[in-house]
């Protein structure tokens, strides 16, 4: 329906009922103006969308048509186009210069956020290093103090190679429990403990972390050898590798392992032979910074008494801060190291 | 620091509209619309140490008028479109704000808020304090008419007349309106409250009966008019007999209604009879051709529209939403910095 179409609706409304235009001005107080451009649809005559609605409404009452109908009818017709017109108008007046001005804040706050954004970023990449070398200098500290233990000495070299030994080896051991973990273990007095209860200590001997959650069982079902066997972490470490080597021929008689065992054992026993062990025992304060082979630069610093162990198979970079306050023993065997207090000194091995 | 912060998280916040009215209070979001509507009502509850906590806002609050204990208070902190209560209306608007504005511990919005015409400097000070107390960041004032007619889509900008009649809760506001400008304006302190109270008075007068606040407005909506109706309405009507004490039911007519509400309702038109008179002889011609505009709640009032029609001879138009046009309108206004420049106050 167009506005011709709807101005002739209520014009054959008006006239069947016999009125005339001043009838319907004199109760409606519309113009005549107003009157005749609703009935002709002239859209260039008809006042404003929402005049035009509130006149049509009114008419259409007065003639006993339902009005609000009338009225929105209008509105789909009428009001759509020049409403559209009328927001183009007020978008296109609060866009000439305020356009520009909402646009400045706008592109501020873009940037603002990209420069917070790339600060964040900036951050952690800066301090993703300083994150780095806390934890090193923390596992640098471990081996110090680990060294520090006068019984443990020809251990220390190892402890980074023990802690690969549990992600290597439990896979082995889980993967083939019954071939691998019995023919060892069967010789133990253990012997006779049900299979749950021998299971968890292997895991535990294996895998410290495991180990926890596993005790409960252990003590109630194999009363006498479960204690002396896993009784705490630092009672498993020691026994590590004496349990771990028997498995090596057990491994190797049986014809399902050999491709697995020597490719997971390669890099932990075959470099021990070669790999050479420097330890540096402090007399005074002093900073070092050693790095073996291509592995990441360890740093630490020892106070009197204290020592350091390294171990390497080919090269090692040692900076010393106080090369005066330290002795260093190559394989036990004492390093000729002729320096003053407090000199700074680079040392590459061998 | 809270400046820097409300620079840097001023954009994060969604503006506010506020039509705060003495009978009801809206609250339009940019971008979401209209997301409140709830009556101006506080209910207070004094506590122990004889310190006031806000008990409920709006819907809640407005059941309780008039029925509550000694040690509570529904208070209408709005009257006669102004601030009565300042501390009260602070709350209220806080209410209003954290319910529609998720974000507001950081995050503070811009805020317009709606006056009356010619509302002293005091009174608008007041606004605007409650409103910044309330969490805004900044206020913006506009005037009720301005807002309701941009709120009805009137052509504002054009160099034509508009003429908005906006019978509020507590005011009318008649305003000619031109080049988004106001051409003349004027409050008048007369609106639906009024109205409930001559309804009141004249229930106490003819039958010796007291109603309360909400059945007065429960009659208004249900029988008021302001021009003779084709059927006449009847309604049961209960109140508290003067004489006897005694509860009781009584059956009022429209036809007695309006006649209660005719003072009122006359006030209304001689506003509107003085508008034009003083309006200037071109902007009047264009009346004339458009007629009159009426928004707000009062124009739901029946035959007020014929009623006005009859006196002024001029075409009445009753826009669609009389209820919500305010709060549109400033809420467009929200929408386009340029209006909002040209058409709020200080």
């Amino acid at each position: 329906m167009d506005l011709k179409e709807f101005g002739r609706l209520l014009k054959e409304e008006r006239l069947r009922q016999g009125l005339e235009i001043a009838d319907v001005m004199d109760k409606t107080k519309i113009s005549r103006m107003n009157l005749v451009a609703i009935e002709e649809g002239n859209e260039q005559a008809l006042p404003h969308p929402v005049y035009a609605k509130g006149f049509v409404k009114n008419y259409a009452r007065f003639l006993g048509m339902d009005a609000d109908k009338m009225g929105n009818t209008l509105a789909q017709i009428y009001v759509s186009q020049e409403d559209s017109e009328y927001d183009d108008l007020v978008l296109a007046d609060a866009k000439k210069l305020p356009g520009v001005r909402e646009g400045v804040p706008r592109a501020v706050l873009m940037a603002a956020v990209l420069v917070i954004f790339s600060l964040v970023l900036g951050g952690i990449w800066l301090f993703k290093d300083d994150i780095r070398e806390v934890f090193t200098w923390g596992r640098a500290d471990d081996a110090a103090t680990v060294t520090g233990r006068p019984s443990a000495e020809p251990f220390p070299g190892s402890v980074p190679i023990q802690e690969e030994i549990p992600g290597e080896s439990a896979p082995a051991l889980e993967g083939e429990p019954g071939s691998l973990a019995f023919p060892s273990l069967a010789e133990e007095p253990v012997g006779d403990a049900p299979e749950d209860a021998r299971l968890p200590e292997l895991q535990s001997l294996a895998e410290e972390s495991t180990s926890v959650p596993e005790f409960p069982d252990t003590p109630t079902e194999a009363p006498p050898a479960a204690p002396t066997d896993a009784p705490s972490h630092e009672a498993v470490e020691p026994p590590a590798p004496p349990v771990t080597e028997p498995e090596q021929p057990a491994s190797a008689t049986i014809p399902e392992q050999p491709e697995e065992t020597p490719t997971a054992r390669a890099p932990v026993l075959a470099p021990a032979g070669v790999e050479k062990t420097l330890e540096i025992r402090a007399t005074e304060n002093c900073w070092l910074s050693a790095q073996a082979d291509d592995a990441r630069p360890r740093e630490a610093f020892l106070r009197p008494g204290e020592r350091f162990v390294i171990t390497f198979a080919n090269t090692l970079e040692l900076r010393l801060g106080n090369a005066g306050g330290v002795n260093l023993y190559l394989d036990g065997e004492p390093w000729p190291l002729s320096a003053q207090s407090g000199e700074v000194m680079s040392l590459r091995f061998p | 620091m809270s400046r820097i912060l409300d620079i840097l998280l001023g954009p994060f916040s969604s503006d506010l509209a506020i039509d705060l009215g003495t009978a009801n209070t809206c609250v339009y979001v940019k971008g979401k619309g209209i997301v409140l509507r709830e009556p101006s009502v506080v209910a207070v509850k004094k506590d122990n140490r004889g310190q006031n906590k806000v008990l409920a806002v709006g819907v809640e609050a407005k059941r309780m008028l008039g029925r509550t204990p000694g040690n509570i208070d529904a208070i209408r902190p709005m009257k006669d479109g102004v601030i009565a209560d300042f501390e009260i209306t602070e709350a209220m608007l806080r209410h209003f704000i954290s319910k529609v504005h998720n974000r507001r511990h950081l995050v503070r919005p811009r805020i317009i808020v709606c006056v009356p015409t010619g509302i002293t400097q005091v009174e608008k000070r007041a606004v605007r304090e409650s409103a910044q107390s309330a969490g805004a960041r900044e206020v913006y004032l506009i005037e009720e008419p301005m807002a309701a007619a941009i709120g009805a889509n009137l052509p504002v900008t054009e160099p034509t007349s508009n003429m908005v009649v906006d019978i509020g809760g507590g005011t009318t506001e008649v305003a000619v309106i031109s080049l988004s400008g106001v051409v003349y304006s004027k409050s008048v302190r007369m609106g639906g409250d009024k109205m409930d109270e001559s309804i009141m008075q004249h229930l106490k007068r003819k039958y010796n009966m007291l109603i309360g606040e909400s059945s007065a407005e429960q009659i208004k909506m249900q029988l008021g008019s302001a021009y003779p109706m084709e059927k006449e309405q009847e309604m049961e009507v209960k109140g508290r007999d003067l004489v006897t004490g005694i509860p009781q039911n009584i059956l009022i007519t429209s036809e007695e209604v309006r006649k209660a509400l005719a003072d009122q309702v006359d006030v209304i038109v001689q506003a509107v009879r003085i508008a034009l008179e003083q309006t200037p002889p071109e902007l009047a011609a264009d009346i004339v051709d458009r007629g009159i505009v009426l928004t707000g709640g009062g124009a739901l009032l029946r035959g007020l529209d014929h009623l006005l029609r009859e006196e002024t001879s001029l075409p009445i138009t009753v826009v669609d939403d009389p209820l919500s046009a305010v709060v549109l309108g400033s809420g467009k206004a929200l929408d386009s910095l340029d209006i909002l420049r040209e058409v709020t106050i200080d």
